[in-house]
């Protein structure tokens, strides 16, 4: 079976140009490898790969800047490459990798119990992992073999196995490429880890451009900030949840970004106010996406001074947005279509038919409107809106005005369930020591409409975070289930 | 004093106590099914105790029921 390798292809053009040139370096190690050594050793990783039958390639954990190049000897060797956390109980990587349907070659810092050792020989003995294999059970390849697979949802619900062709991978690249005008002289910093697609996303930026990837996982506040200075970052796409963690040293001290040209939030969209706040004291272009894994982006907005910052901007180029059901006060299902969809998930044809509307467009699970200027407003996934009272609650809409308040750093919604209202609402918050849950609840009177009045408050020193830098919302409601 | 905190948690919503402390203040129209939750959410932030939310809005909702639920804390 032989496929087109585009992302490699134009891998290797970047490398004619910049053979020298740094192309990642590890702030946490120090260590870095420039282009002609990622090629080098990305070439000697495909000769090995090539000499098996597996198609597929799992690695385990965050690679290191000696194992990064497996990224790029998949794409060399038209493998398949399925990153995964290391974060993830054993019983359910297993489960995971389990339901791949090619024959597997696992890669691990420490190796995962009851999988046979393989000796691959010294070219991939390189890259310090222990290396297992796995004959799957259905071993079907009927629909092709994509380039990479991640894994999306890892925390909730059975994970869903996006894949990617590398022309798919590509053309997603060229998107983020277009919409930031990113450029060799970029200096991309990249806090989030390589099974989550912010990672990936800027892997690609950088190595497809000829930039450089300064990779600083997992994510702390100090290496942070350490990274950015260190290397001159010009560029990042941090979750909103990161920014928010830094933002009391962004505010307090903004030569801290002096080096940056361009700063994207994603992920989960970060509230009105502090991205006002941020606004007031950078200089370089701030943007905000919406988008998933499966859809790539599919808004974007510049903010400029003194432009409202409650919306996350239009449809980008080779994309419709659509409100499924559309009420102007309660909004409803954001569906898509993209010209950059990912390509399925990978074994489960029949779960990725079932996500889109008998008329094609991508049901992203999300809730929101769009404004009068077709500007699309976020309410949150549509599983973790909840009645209250027989009114909807969209737990955006609270944690956006809650985080107006001065001394707010976090905050998120969630009901409670209610014997007699079905839900309340509550949240919890990440407050400066001064702010009171008075302060809290008068605001909040003031600023949303009654049903929305949070009934209970809880006060966090920090939220717990998923991998991918999200907070890890289920983990909160349930700590408070039984209040 | 408990009836101190019930006060205090009715001026802060500016609404009157009733004169009448056996009266439901949800039934009687004095405060709307929100405002009742704020009500409790007010005495629970002056009294720095937990209501049983659910077993109080379950019967009436008077003054000397909110009385009872603080002195039983």
């Amino acid at each position: 079976m032989s496929y087109a390798t585009p992302v490699w292809d134009r891998f290797t053009e970047i490398v004619e140009k910049f053979i020298d040139k740094a192309a990642v370096f590890d702030a946490v190690t120090s260590d870095s490898l420039s282009y002609g050594g990622l090629r080098d050793l990305a070439l000697e990783y495909a000769a090995a790969l090539s000499r098996r039958n597996e198609l597929t390639v799992v690695l385990v954990g965050e690679p290191d800047v000696r194992a990064l190049p497996l990224f790029l000897a998949c794409a060399a060797s038209s493998r398949c490459f399925v990153p995964l956390s290391n974060h993830e109980p054993v019983a359910r990587l297993m489960e995971i990798i389990e339901l791949l349907p090619s024959n597997l070659l696992i890669a691990s810092a420490n190796g995962l119990p009851n999988l046979k050792i393989v000796d691959l020989g010294e070219e991939l003995q390189n890259t310090g992992l222990v290396w297992q294999e796995l004959a799957s059970s259905k071993n079907d390849l009927s629909d092709g073999l994509p380039f990479l697979v991640t894994h999306s949802s890892g925390s909730t619900g059975k994970p869903k196995a996006v894949a990617f062709s590398q022309l798919t991978k590509l053309q997603r690249t060229a998107q983020s490429v277009s919409l930031f005008d990113v450029s060799p002289d970029d200096i991309i910093l990249s806090p989030t880890p390589l099974h989550h697609s912010l990672g990936q996303r800027h892997l690609m930026l950088a190595f497809m451009t000829g930039s450089t990837l300064v990779k600083a996982y997992p994510f702390k506040s100090d290496l942070w900030v350490d990274a950015v200075q260190k290397y001159q970052v010009t560029f990042a796409i941090p979750v909103a949840t990161h920014l928010k963690i830094l933002q009391s040293r962004i505010l307090s001290d903004r030569s801290i970004l002096n080096s940056f040209r361009c700063l994207v939030t994603s992920s989960a969209p970060a509230e009105p106010e502090f991205k006002r706040s941020v606004l007031n004291k950078v200089n370089f272009e701030f943007w905000e996406i919406y988008g998933m894994t499966e859809t790539a982006c599919v808004t974007a907005v510049r903010y400029r001074k003194g432009d409202g910052t409650e919306h996350l901007g239009r449809a980008v180029l080779g994309t419709n947005l659509r409100i499924s059901n559309a009420n102007a006060s309660t909004g409803g299902e954001i569906e898509i279509q993209s010209d950059c969809l990912s390509d399925g998930y990978w074994g489960e044809p029949e779960r990725w038919k079932n996500s889109f509307t008998a008329d094609g467009y991508f049901r992203s699970g999300d809730l929101g409107r769009l404004d009068e200027n077709q500007n699309l407003i976020y309410l949150g996934r549509k599983n973790e809106s909840f009645e209250s009272g027989g009114l909807m609650i969209f737990p955006a809409e609270v944690e956006n005005i809650i985080s107006e308040l001065n001394g707010i750093l976090d905050c998120v919604a969630f009901g409670l369930p209610d014997k007699i209202f079905g839900h309340v609402v509550s949240i919890a918050f990440v407050g400066s020591d001064d702010l009171t849950q008075r302060q809290i609840i008068q605001h909040a009177r003031i600023r949303l409409p009654k049903h929305m009045w949070p009934t209970r408050l809880f006060q966090e020193k920090e939220f717990p975070l998923l991998s991918s830098g999200k907070v890890d919302r289920r983990k909160l409601a349930f700590k408070y289930s039984s209040f | 004093m408990t009836i101190d905190i019930i006060n205090t948690a009715f001026a802060a919503l500016s609404k009157p106590i009733p004169d009448n402390h056996t009266i439901c203040i949800y039934r009687s129209g004095l405060l709307d099914s929100a405002e009742v939750m704020q009500l409790l959410l007010e005495i629970e932030m002056e009294s720095d105790l937990r209501l049983d939310l659910a077993n109080l809005m379950e019967g009436d909702v008077s003054v000397q029921r909110l009385l009872d639920a603080l002195l039983q804390k």
